[in-house]
């Protein structure tokens, strides 16, 4: 089934019009909260440099600025799980169920978004409790109740969408064992039609399987400071509820990082057109992931808090093995396709080739940073926001842009034989985010606190200043190209045929 | 609102602490100078004293505009009389980006010591001037450290940024390898099984890496039980609340270990220690409910910078204060 279904998959699309401007409909709003989110990052960085926002109004935007972009991940990833299920498993989900999800994200995004922007809801992103409750004044009550519904309605949406291709995934490739993979541990023969599902399908269930987990910590989390808002003599505890935050948000954010290297899982074999099957090493190492990633990885969010030392360590481990089957076998295998391949370089290539490098970059740095040893000096600086937004702005974004290339003139039915604006995307993309998260880096190393208005200058190196004022043009470029995809994929939409 | 300024209002205080501990016991101006102290470390991170408004009120006459026991009781207890719905102090809350004056827990006494500095407008001290410097972050922002002094040079960051240079060169020289050598088309058998034999060579050198890496940096921890307290170490207890540190004692020894008892009053906040070259030496949580340990031996004299590394609230970036350290 593998690489039949692969070329399949990723060169024929579904006849049904209506489905595939839904698809794209999903991928186009991830786009405009992608390009706000990617301007509001500029903002705030310009204003670290020259301060001419208020503070109320640069940390509402700080908090808008996470939630969007993580909001981007989720509503890119449904578009491509929607996609999956019916053409990986020829299972039609009732359109019903799909307007629904995405309106759900809709309002969910919109509710966050008013609480912040007009309530000043402005705890930052993620919500570390207990400040949605403690906010000195800086804003009401009522607009955390209506932030933290928003996030609720997201919460929902995404479980529903996760859970529609555990259960397709179940039906289809006969019971989630072997949509896992785990029949590359049966005895030759004794694998029922002789299948193993593609490594994408393993990916993506996993990502559901762990969300499953992971979105109900974040619904009770967020259902208990809603219920703390409103009636105080509800407990909170702040150890506890980090725990559950970090449970929520850190792994979140791994498992759809999984999603979206289903993407890659999923084109690297067609474009180079080389096999890639599931074997026992890379099974092996996606099921350390997926327990790591789920149980552990959390735990270095947790090395500086009053915490037996045991966590520490299992946090540390736990980190370091979690990373271990994008190192050792997904990127590897990847690369490994690429040689040799007489691959054309186009830009939807570039977007994976590159994205995988700067997953790597991103993981030397959550290596170095897991470590308690060093975490006590990186934590809370500009290197954590420089590590995640390696592999995530510049790594899973980089996935979904690719995907986004490839499918959207499958999808429309529409072509468009210039490359020059996803080119000039691509450049600008990279150059600006190297730059922009270098200076991350930098900064980090120099001290600079991460989510602060104003840098404390005068109590670091004088470097860190530089630093920040060398970053704003990067960011204006990496901003800016972030108009590209709009625009390029709107006018595919609205040409004619 | 003018921001920042607080930064450099902490550098200048520092530069005083000697010419504040002179003044201690001055007879009749023992009270005046308490208050100075206590509006040096518990309003600063606010207020200035004639250099007009921050992140709340210029304090100068303050004593003139409103009555003497509403202010007492305001310094004391403003969370609750906030809560009773105060009039004046709803405006003010409303005219100053709605920022709630903390809980400081300080004592009618101390409150009245303050009032009694205020009171003279900050001529006993003249250093509690306010922060005429432009903010911290805007260019030409003067820096207190040179750019990298020597102790950057030795720090564990650096070692940090090597090693994290080292995998970026060694994974970008990877890629373009394989960039370079895509072409032209080869078969892929012939070449599969070397990957295979790469892939599990680097699989185990990354698990031995993890082992080695995890074993590696533990004695680096700063806190119990890598670095525990012993009979001779000193202990500091700190307390982070918005948006400032509660620290007893603030000046403390070169040599013998400090125990630094970190506790948070109201939301997470990071006790984050600086050294006077720029240096972050170590953080822990502040977390409300709970007390974390640090210990640091301290081998330089000079004034430390802590700063509150986890966002805690709109004036976050101000909360600071100084621990100093003598021989």
């Amino acid at each position: 089934m593998a690489v039949i279904a692969e070329r399949a998959i990723a060169t024929d699309v579904p006849r049904e019009a209506s489905f595939n401007y839904l698809v794209v409909r999903y991928w186009l709003t991830a786009l405009a909260a992608f390009f706000v989110a990617a301007v509001i990052g500029l903002v705030l960085r310009w204003n670290q440099a020259s301060g001419f926002l208020s503070l109320a109004w640069h940390y509402r935007l700080q908090t808008f600025h996470g939630a969007y972009m993580a909001w981007f991940a989720i509503a890119s990833v449904a578009g491509f799980v929607w996609l999956l299920i019916r053409k990986q498993f020829e299972i039609v989900v009732p359109r019903a169920r799909m307007e629904l999800v995405y309106w759900l994200l809709l309002a969910g995004a919109g509710l966050f978004g008013f609480g912040v922007l007009i309530g000043g809801f402005a705890p930052g992103f993620p919500i570390l409790p207990p400040l949605p409750l403690n906010p000195a004044g800086a804003w009401a009550a009522w607009a955390v109740n209506v932030s933290l519904s928003g996030m609720v309605l997201i919460v929902v949406a995404t479980i529903a969408y996760l859970l529609e291709w555990l259960v397709a995934a179940h039906r289809a490739a006969g019971g989630l064992g072997q949509a896992l993979g785990l029949s590359v541990f049966l005895p030759r023969g004794a694998n029922p039609g002789g299948r193993t599902v593609p490594p994408y399908v393993l990916a993506v269930t996993a990502m559901a399987l762990i969300g499953m987990y992971a979105l109900p910590v974040g619904a009770y989390l967020v259902a208990n400071i809603l219920l703390k808002n409103n009636f105080p003599a509800v407990p909170l505890d702040p150890l506890f509820a980090k725990n559950m935050l970090w449970a929520f948000a850190h792994t979140l954010v791994n498992i759809l990082y999984w999603g979206t290297f289903g993407i890659v899982y999923l084109l690297i074999p067609v474009i180079t057109d080389r096999e890639w099957k599931l074997y026992r090493l890379l099974v092996i190492l996606w099921l350390v992931t997926i327990v790591t990633t789920g149980m552990t990885a959390m735990g270095h969010h947790l090395q500086l808090d009053p915490v037996p030392f045991s966590i520490v360590v299992i946090g540390q481990v736990g980190s370091y093995l979690s990373i271990m089957s994008w190192a050792a076998v997904s990127i590897y295998g990847a690369v490994e396709r690429i040689w040799k391949s007489g691959i054309t370089w186009e830009p939807k290539v570039s977007f994976l080739y590159f994205g995988m490098f700067m997953v790597l970059v991103g993981m030397a740095g959550a290596y170095l940073d897991a470590g308690p040893g060093f975490n006590t000096i990186l934590h809370n600086t500009l290197w954590v926001p420089a590590h995640f937004h390696s592999y995530m702005m510049l790594g899973m974004a980089l996935f979904i842009f690719a995907c986004m290339y490839h499918y959207v003139p499958l999808l429309t039915r529409k072509t468009d034989d210039s490359t020059a604006l996803p080119r000039v995307h691509f450049w600008m993309t990279a150059i600006g985010g190297v730059g922009l998260v270098g200076s991350f880096y930098l900064a980090g190393l120099l001290g600079t606190p991460r989510r602060m208005a104003a840098y404390p200058l005068d109590a670091l190196p004088a470097l860190a200043g530089l630093v920040t004022q060398a970053s704003v043009p990067f960011a204006l470029v990496l901003a800016l190209a972030q108009a590209i995809p709009l625009f390029y994929l709107t006018r595919m939409l609205v040409r004619r045929a | 609102m003018r921001r920042g300024g607080g930064f450099a209002l902490a550098a200048v205080i520092a530069l005083a602490a000697p010419a504040m501990a002179q003044n201690q016991g001055a007879g009749a101006d023992a009270a005046v100078t308490r208050g100075r102290m206590l509006f040096e470390e518990k309003c600063t991170t606010c207020h200035t004293l004639g250099s007009g408004d921050f992140l709340g009120p210029d304090l100068a006459g303050v004593a003139d505009r409103r009555p003497r026991e509403w202010l007492l009781r305001f310094i004391v207890e403003p969370d609750r009389v906030l809560a009773e719905g105060d009039p004046v102090a709803l405006e003010l809350l409303k005219k100053y980006s709605d920022l709630e004056m903390p809980n400081l827990k300080v004592t009618l006494e101390e409150a009245e010591a303050a009032l009694a500095y205020i009171a003279t407008g900050g001529a006993a001290a003249g250093a509690a001037a306010a922060p005429s410097v432009p903010p911290a972050s805007a260019p030409g922002a003067p820096a207190a450290v040179e750019p990298l002094g020597p102790q950057w040079r030795m720090s564990t960051q650096v070692y940090i940024g090597l090693l994290f240079l080292a995998a970026v060169i060694l994974t970008a020289a990877a890629f373009l390898v394989v960039y370079k050598g895509s072409q032209p088309r080869a078969e892929y058998e012939k070449f599969e099984r070397v990957f295979d034999t790469i892939q599990r060579y680097w699989t185990a050198s990354l698990v031995i890496a993890t082992l080695l890496f995890t074993v590696a940096l533990l004695p680096l921890v700063p806190f119990p039980p890598v670095r525990a307290a012993t009979e001779e170490t000193q202990v500091v207890k700190v307390e982070a609340l918005q948006f400032g540190w509660n620290m007893e004692p603030r000046t403390v020894k070169v040599g013998t270990p400090v125990e630094f008892r970190v506790t948070g009053r109201d939301v997470n906040h990071s006790f984050g220690l600086v050294d006077p070259h720029g240096v972050l030496l170590f953080q822990v949580q502040a977390m409300p409910r709970y007390v974390k340990e640090a210990v640091y031996t301290f081998d330089e004299p000079g004034t430390y910078h802590v700063l509150c590394m986890e966002y805690c609230g709109l004036a976050h970036h101000v909360m600071r204060t100084t621990v100093q350290v003598v021989r």
